[in-house]
């Protein structure tokens, strides 16, 4: 397709190439240098979204991220985005760009019948009209209007694109290179500050890009390209385009989203940049005006038309109105407009004059402006384009969302910010100085006095340029609709109603009838919102207030603020140093925190039941081995150790005599418990404690804070070691035979290695170990511990000693089965942080003997209180049927739609391949005292409801003989 | 936040853990009962101003340091060195 709208010269493209794009199919064409917006004009296609509500053609009204309405699904070739907006996408070869929100195409739309119905869906219109029946709700009314209303679809598919996140520091991060930005950064770089210069765009420049004027006698874009070219030289300067800086949270950091080259490693960067000092020169952006049918294409924004214009090479039309209430402004714009050979039909002074629009009989774009004359007498203008201002809006969002409070200021007619948020220093138009050479002055006086604060030069005192003041423009009049919010699709009308309904707060009006929300932010709507609102209430603009900012200022894709945490990679995968030799013998593995740990060993044409099953019985009849190396490990010693650990422990540990270990409970200083494990007395001045897999991270920050903030008195070492040991747990009636077969240099006979004990030496004289006789599975078993790095060597020892005794490893499934059996507890199942010992059935381990970290608070009427849950095991009354995971416990069966009085609940179940039948364990209120009694546990989820008889939660051996071998 | 632990200098909030409000815990020394444990544990009112909070720096120094910090603004005092 051709360019009729393309000027024949002028604008920063290169017209030597061309890009080919499709829009709704149709082929088009641009240069490299235009945005979608720009190359979409240049072809003549001026329609290019249909409005949110009452679905009316819709097309550019701005030229930047300020757009409302531009809103287009683009996919170029890394997936299909929704919601992008046209002005802001760079054109790149092949893209496939599609409208939104209509149907069956976009100039034939179903949907703008809606229109018709025009008044009875103002604001509210939902809240009031769907709200009976109340089932035809769901049924009907939502599916029919979030098929009406919305934007784009998105795309359900995974996202091909690859993104990623990186840090970066500075003492100096401008945002925005307009005058004020570069001016800032110019004088901030040749100053010897580290400088950070983020710009949204493509290129540096901002309005200098296609603005008029002079700088230091050159023309103001040729200065930009100078002072780009300077800055790039310049090594303690990083210059980001593309960046667009959406978020400004607390101590200077900034997020910026950075767009990166099609092709390129990833898509999009997403920044964390830390500032000592930030210039935000994200400049103003230029208020619309109210009035009836401002919403056609053709109705723009004179700094849209003139960018356009000069930066493009595009004429947005062939005959235009100019209504601009800027004197400077107006006689800039018609200049651009002549330059390029554009007919000035006619010329207003202020907006408000303007009584209506008409529309193209069947797409409705602009041809003709009605207006009052002079003289109050009514004209009419046919045209094509309407180029419109009713001042500037400082763009101070990223100032205010940390908390900066903008206020209304009469002169200036906008709202500005306050002169610092934090280490944030509003600038030229963010600060309402409007004029190039107060943008400039502003810049630099900003990036001086930041280097002063920041003692990088003497302290200089540089005037700030003035505040431009801009004239009232009064908004809109009657009939037909006047937008306040183009993206929105919120009229003057709906204010107003909005307040007539007592919706008088800015807060509750912008909820009321959704003005200035959505991905727009109110960029071109929320000046106007305020002067609609202070005219609704008769009161003052400066008395209205605003809403909160909060990120992002402008649209993020999500996968930016993902990055590369996706997937695998969304937290680190561990493996425990028998991986590799677990991964030969075939084993299947599953991710346990951040762990990739053994979960079965199959046998070949074994499928996972069958499997745990075998490992199950081997651990119960002969010999299995297990992998424990993922426990905690910490290390104490020194003369006050044995102190400092029974402070920790609920157990009395006076009796640990060197060379034997103890079960014990942690509390929290509130009396629950915290984590279980093991005690291991190797000298009086010397233990080693284990923590839970899970717990790891958390019980080595609670050692930390009670040696530090509460024992820091105390004469010992704390050392995490965890990472130094790998552990390999044998089980079984015959772990005592293989023992003995590794040859250690220590004695291993029940009389010399009792259970509970712990023994160091080597195994068959040149292997370093420690042997804990301890035991989860309830079978007489010993934990050895080898230095990680010889974890291989343990594993061939083991697994060649133990073929004598058919040796089998099992994973974690075999594991839980078998201290399911044994009812025997697991963080985050049974401690799962509500449980006393007593409730754990673990009284006998609290000593009453000395004080330690959660007795007091243990002591609390409500944690000895009758009724609590107690860990119990629970066996279905048939033996067969299997009970359901998580099912809860009452005294009558379940029946739908009732809900019983509940007794507790399981935490685990199983069926017991030991025993032949399903069990569980888990909590019932009194459970100790109902021994025997029949309950129902159920599950609504699952559908079942089975009757089951409570009994100790030890189902096998509960004498513990086997222990002992 | 930018948080400036003493051993390391302003590190980032990611590096920390927090650990709540500074408490005065009683003395393991089985005097306290559980009302004492309470309050020193679960606090009274707070006055405004700059609360004193420790942090656990587990990707730094491994120290639990003690820091005032204004819960309206998340300034911090500047740590005693």
């Amino acid at each position: 397709m051709t360019q009729p709208f393309r000027l024949p010269q002028g604008g920063l493209i290169d017209r030597a190439r061309l890009i080919h794009f499709t829009f709704d199919g149709a082929p088009m064409t641009g240069h490299p240098g235009d945005t979608l917006a720009s190359a979409l004009l240049a072809c003549g296609q001026r329609i290019v979204a249909r409005s949110l509500k009452y679905h009316r053609p819709r097309g550019f009204l701005g030229a930047g991220l300020e757009d409302p309405s531009a809103l287009v699904t683009v996919d170029a070739g890394q997936g299909r985005i929704p919601n992008l907006k046209a002005t802001e996408v760079q054109l790149c070869d092949g893209m496939i760009v599609t409208s939104q929100n209509n149907w069956p195409s976009l100039q034939r739309d179903v949907g703008a019948l809606i229109q018709i119905a025009g008044r009875g869906i103002s604001a509210g219109f939902y809240y009031k009209t769907f709200m009976w029946p109340r089932a035809a709700w769901y049924r009907w009314y939502e599916r029919i209007i979030r098929a009406i209303a919305g934007h784009g679809r998105i795309d359900a598919g995974a996202d091909p694109a690859r993104h990623d996140k990186r840090q970066a520091f500075c003492e100096i991060l401008v945002i925005g290179s307009g005058p004020t930005g570069l001016a800032a950064a110019l004088t901030a770089a040749h100053g010897g500050a580290t400088t950070i210069i983020v710009e949204a765009d493509f290129l540096l420049g901002g309005s200098l890009l296609w603005d008029q004027g002079q700088i230091e006698g050159m023309p103001a874009r040729e200065w930009a390209e100078d002072a780009a070219r300077d800055l790039a030289t310049l090594s303690n300067v990083t210059v980001m385009p593309r960046s667009l800086a959406f978020g400004h949270y607390d101590h200077g950091q900034v997020l910026v989203a950075q767009s990166c080259d099609a092709g390129g490693a990833v898509q999009s960067v997403l920044w964390k940049i830390r500032a000592r000092r930030i210039i935000l020169a994200s400049g103003a952006v230029e208020r619309p005006a109210v009035f009836p049918g401002n919403d056609r294409p053709g109705v723009m924004l004179a700094s849209a038309v003139r960018t356009y214009l000069r930066r493009y090479g595009v004429a947005p039309g062939r005959r235009a109105v100019i209504a601009v209430s800027d004197l400077e402004e107006r006689r800039r714009t018609r200049a651009d407009l002549e330059a390029a050979g554009l007919r000035v039909v006619a010329e207003l002074d202020d907006p408000s004059r303007i009584s209506g629009t008409s529309g193209g009989l069947i797409r409705g774009e602009l041809v003709a402006v009605r207006y009052r004359g002079e003289d109050g007498k009514r004209l009419r203008a046919g045209a094509d384009l309407l180029c419109v201002s009713a001042g500037w809006t400082p763009t101070a969002h990223l100032a205010a969302q940390m908390g900066g409070h903008l206020t209304w200021d009469q002169g200036a007619n906008c709202l500005l910010p306050a002169g610092a948020t934090g280490p944030m220093r509003p600038a030229g138009g963010a600060r309402g100085a409007l004029d190039l050479a107060g943008c400039l002055a502003d810049g630099k006086a900003l990036a001086h006095r930041a280097m002063g604060e920041l003692e990088l030069h003497v302290p200089m005192v540089v005037p700030l340029a003035p505040v431009t003041p801009q004239k009232t423009v009064k908004p809109g009049t009657r009939g037909g609709k006047a937008f306040v919010d183009l993206q929105n699709d919120v009229t003057q009308a709906d204010v107003q109603q909005a307040v007539r309904e007592g919706y008088d707060d800015v807060e509750l009006a912008k909820r009321y009838t959704t003005l200035g929300m959505g991905t727009d932010q109110g960029k071109t709507s929320w000046a106007n919102g305020i002067v609609t609102l202070a005219e609704a209430l008769g009161r003052p603009a400066s008395a209205i207030g605003h809403t909160t900012y909060r990120p992002p200022y402008s649209p993020v894709q999500i996968g930016t603020l993902i990055g590369a945490e996706t997937g695998t990679a969304m937290t680190p995968t561990r493996r425990t140093p028998f991986h590799r030799v677990f991964a030969a013998a075939g084993c299947v593995f599953q991710t346990s925190g951040d762990w990739l740990y053994a979960r079965y060993f199959p046998l070949a044409g074994e499928d996972m039941a069958e499997a745990i099953r075998r490992e199950v019985q081997a651990v119960r009849r002969s010999l299995g081995c297990v992998d424990m190396s993922t426990l905690g490990k910490f290390e104490i010693r020194g003369p006050d150790a044995a102190r400092f650990v029974e402070e920790l422990y609920c157990n009395n540990l006076s009796t640990l005599k060197p060379g034997r270990l103890r079960y014990g409970l942690m509390l929290r200083e509130d009396g629950l418990v915290f984590d279980d494990g093991t005690i291991c007395c190797l000298a009086a001045d010397h233990y080693v404690l284990s923590a839970t897999t899970t717990r790891r991270a958390s019980v080595w920050r609670h050692l930390q804070m009670h040696r530090q903030l509460r024992c820091a008195g105390m004469d010992l070492v704390l050392t995490d070691v965890s990472e130094q040991w790998a552990a390999l747990a044998i089980a079984g009636p015959e772990a005592r035979a293989l023992l003995r077969a590794l040859a250690p240099s220590f004695a291993c006979e029940s009389a010399d290695f009792p259970f509970a004990a712990i023994r160091g030496g080597t195994l068959g004289g040149d292997l370093p170990v420690r042997v804990l006789s301890v035991s989860f599975s309830g079978e007489l078993s010993y934990e050895l511990c080898v230095p990680a790095g010889y974890s291989e060597a343990l594993w061939e020892r083991v697994m060649t000693a133990g073929q004598a005794w058919d040796i089998c490893p099992y994973g974690l499934e075999a594991l839980d089965v078998l201290r399911i059996e044994k009812g025997h507890l697991s963080v985050g199942t049974e401690i799962d942080g509500r449980r006393t010992p007593d409730d754990l059935g673990l009284s006998g381990l609290v000593s009453t003997k000395k004080d330690f970290l959660g007795r007091a608070l243990l002591a609390r009427p409500a944690l000895q209180a009758d009724g609590r849950g107690q860990f119990v095991g629970l066996t279905p009354v048939d033996r067969a049927t299997a009970l359901p995971f998580g099912a809860h416990l009452s005294c009558e069966p379940y029946v739908a739609g009732a809900q019983p009085a509940l007794e507790g609940h399981l935490t685990a179940a199983v069926v017991s391949p030991t025993l032949g039948h399903p069990i569980a364990i888990g909590f019932l209120r009194n459970g100790r005292a109902r021994m025997g009694e029949r309950l129902w546990a159920h599950s609504p989820l699952a559908g079942v409801s089975v009757e089951v008889e409570v009994g100790p939660a030890c189902a096998f051996d509960p004498k513990g003989e086997r222990l002992h071998g | 936040m930018l948080i400036p632990c003493p051993n390391c200098g302003p590190r980032a909030e990611e590096e920390f853990a927090f650990g709540g409000p500074v408490r005065e815990l009683p003395p393991l020394d089985g005097t306290a009962d559980a009302k004492a444990w309470h309050r020193a544990l679960h606090g009274a009112g707070r006055a405004g101003g700059a609360l004193p909070e420790v942090w656990y720096h587990h990707a730094g120094c491994e120290c639990w340091v003690t820091l005032r910090r204004d819960l309206a603004s998340h300034a911090f005092e500047k740590a005693p060195t």
